[in-house]
């Protein structure tokens, strides 16, 4: 009666108990991730409002304008085209964040199937599935992105297939990771014993436990699949121009860079704040999850 | 020791074996077909009778069922006949060979500068935990870490060649000058070995943190022991052995990057080669240079495992 009496016929002091509370959470008093966060929210606002707030059509060529420095008509310069570099910048957040968002999807569906299945199977099949993903785990993975690009050709969809899939390893390696440190803890032993079937164990039992490494993972893999597509766009094997992706943008101004170097600055700075944002995501939510961290 | 080692080396050859069922398929997975792209370079296509196209089709044994075609694979890469690249002319195996030296210079350079960064740095940051200086330096790593290196690349291209005119852009330079050779190396090698240390750095914290958490760091401390010792016999040398193996990795991930930046610093190299014979579709080049880099990369991993192992007591003595 008295606790929650009183909270109830006191409602000030409960809702200053909930600010507290959501004061206190470990996650908000974690400054790399609310910085991260707050870069990425900002992202997210750029990517949704993008047309909205572009100054001009990112694929306007206008000759007269080429190669202009930062000035109030076109606030990031343009480039050797005349195109507006910022509208450009703005539409090209929508393609950077669609591959680093699909290719982390894709790829974390297939590396966790095939790492949940490895870890948990056990005798020849777990160990030569373990094996497959170590083998794959070996290429780096730009060149395996580089290398399936060669096969599948450019285009956005063929370039988030070749990340999707030079990304699935680590995923994999993670996932199995868990599943064998789960798979044989009392409770998963007890659903085998009552006759649960394979998928329903992992669905209902082990993937919960997998969650939070895959999670993390998942974060810093978008980050990942951000920074292989600039490569492989500005490499000229990516997404085809003009389409004005980060990397594109980058490839575009390499050739002045002397001259004007701006596209390349902004689009390269573009690309590491993302993915530093991301990152710093990635770790508070590792420290989150790992309460040995917390404290480092 | 010598059955981890064993078995180690088995995995090393299963992981070949892997490697060499993949080349194969990547070559008959790529559309259209290899006579016809082979024929629309050395010659009109048009002009090629159907007896021509069915004698080069017999030559290159695509008239053989899918099995019989990898077997006779194998056995010529075993000869060490990885083919003959249309765009150069030469056996791939040649190519690579006179290439390769200039990738392995590359990586060798980016992962010296990476330690000398790296290693000091994630020491100072892991000893000196939560104060500004670590915030400093973890701080570095993080950013360091996240940028695209062709960025990085470019912003040294501005600065250290065109504004300051310290060193050339493009080449690997003249093999006979040590001087030429490493002033060209150098801007490629730092932009390859900034990502490097950042990745060393936050390791090698992460590792001083967890072994200065350790019971016998506790205890050398409460024995009286320098701090000195305690951090160098004690701290440092067991932290050693999984930085030895970050260290080993980043070797294979300095492989990886020397695509970007052996093509931004007009390099010539295993790279810079692959994504030539991509944009060249010349698929025989494809196919030797990312099984000659993966076997290298393999070879990387197992002598890092051997390391560790030997480094590790728990493995050596089991």
């Amino acid at each position: 009666m008295s606790l929650s009496g009183s909270s109830a016929a006191n409602p000030i002091r409960a809702a200053a108990r909930g600010r507290r509370r959501w004061r206190r959470h470990p996650l908000l008093s974690h400054r790399s991730f609310l910085f991260g966060a707050t870069v990425l929210a900002g992202l997210a606002v750029v990517v949704a409002a993008g047309p909205a707030l572009a100054p001009a059509d990112p694929l306007a060529i206008n000759p007269v304008n080429r190669l202009q420095a930062p000035n109030p008509a076109h606030w990031l310069g343009t480039d050797n085209l005349g195109r507006d570099l910022l509208s450009r910048l703005l539409y090209g957040a929508r393609y950077s964040i669609a591959v680093g968002i699909t290719a982390m999807v894709t790829g974390g569906v297939i590396g966790g199937l095939l790492g949940s299945l490895s870890g948990y199977s056990r005798g020849r099949a777990g160990i030569a599935l373990g094996s497959v993903i170590d083998v794959f785990l070996a290429f780096p993975l730009e060149l395996t992105a580089l290398v399936l690009v060669s096969l599948t050709g450019s285009g956005l969809g063929n370039v988030i297939l070749a990340i999707s899939l030079a990304i699935w390893p680590g995923i994999a390696r993670i996932v199995r990771g868990e599943v064998l440190r789960v798979r044989d803890v009392e409770f998963v032993e007890a659903a085998r014993a009552l006759g649960g079937r394979v998928a329903r164990i992992l669905r209902r039992h082990i993937l919960g436990n997998v969650l939070a490494p895959l999670i993390v993972a998942l974060t810093f893999n978008v980050g990942s699949a951000v920074l292989v597509e600039a490569s492989l766009s500005f490499l000229g094997l990516g997404v085809p121009p003009p389409t004005p992706t980060w990397g594109n943008i980058a490839n575009d101004s390499q050739k002045y860079l002397v001259v004007a170097p701006w596209g390349m600055l902004f689009s390269g700075a573009a690309v590491g704040l993302t993915v530093l944002s991301l990152n710093l995501v990635g770790d508070g939510l590792r420290d989150f999850f790992d309460p040995r961290l917390r404290q480092r | 020791m010598l059955h981890y080692l064993v078995r180690r080396l088995l995995a090393a050859v299963a992981q070949v074996a892997v490697v060499l069922v993949i080349t194969f398929v990547l070559v008959r997975l790529t559309p259209g077909d290899p006579v016809t792209a082979y024929l629309s370079r050395v010659q009109s296509e048009a002009t090629a009778s159907p007896a021509y196209i069915a004698q080069i089709r017999r030559e290159l044994a695509l008239d053989q069922p899918l099995p019989v075609q990898f077997v006779r694979y194998i056995a010529r890469v075993v000869r060490g006949n990885l083919g003959v690249s249309y765009t150069q002319s030469e056996p791939v195996g040649q190519v690579i060979g006179d290439q390769i030296p200039y990738t392995i210079e590359l990586a060798l350079a980016s992962l010296l500068i990476a330690v000398l960064v790296g290693l000091p740095l994630g020491v100072y940051a892991g000893i000196h935990h939560g104060d500004s200086l670590d915030y400093v330096a973890t701080a570095a790593a993080t950013v360091s870490y996240s940028l695209p290196r062709f960025w990085i690349g470019m912003i040294l291209i501005v600065v250290f060649a065109v504004w300051l005119r310290l060193f050339p852009v493009v080449g690997v330079g003249a093999p006979g000058s040590v001087l030429d050779v490493l002033e060209h190396l150098a801007l490629p090698a730092i932009t390859l070995g900034m990502a490097e240390a950042a990745y060393i750095a936050r390791m090698t914290r992460s590792a001083m943190l967890e072994i200065l958490r350790e019971d016998y760091v506790r205890t050398a401390r409460a024995k009286g022991l320098a701090e000195r010792t305690v951090l160098l016999r004690h701290t440092l040398r067991n932290a050693m052995i999984p930085i030895s193996t970050v260290i080993g990795l980043t070797l294979g991930r300095a492989l990886g990057g020397s695509a970007v930046i052996e093509t931004l610093f007009g390099r010539v190299g295993i790279g810079s080669l692959i994504v030539l014979s991509i944009t060249e579709r010349d698929y025989a080049l494809v196919q030797g240079a990312v099984l000659v880099f993966a076997v290298g990369v393999f070879l990387v991993n197992l002598a890092v495992d051997l390391g560790y192992a030997w480094l590790n007591p728990r493995i050596r003595f089991t």
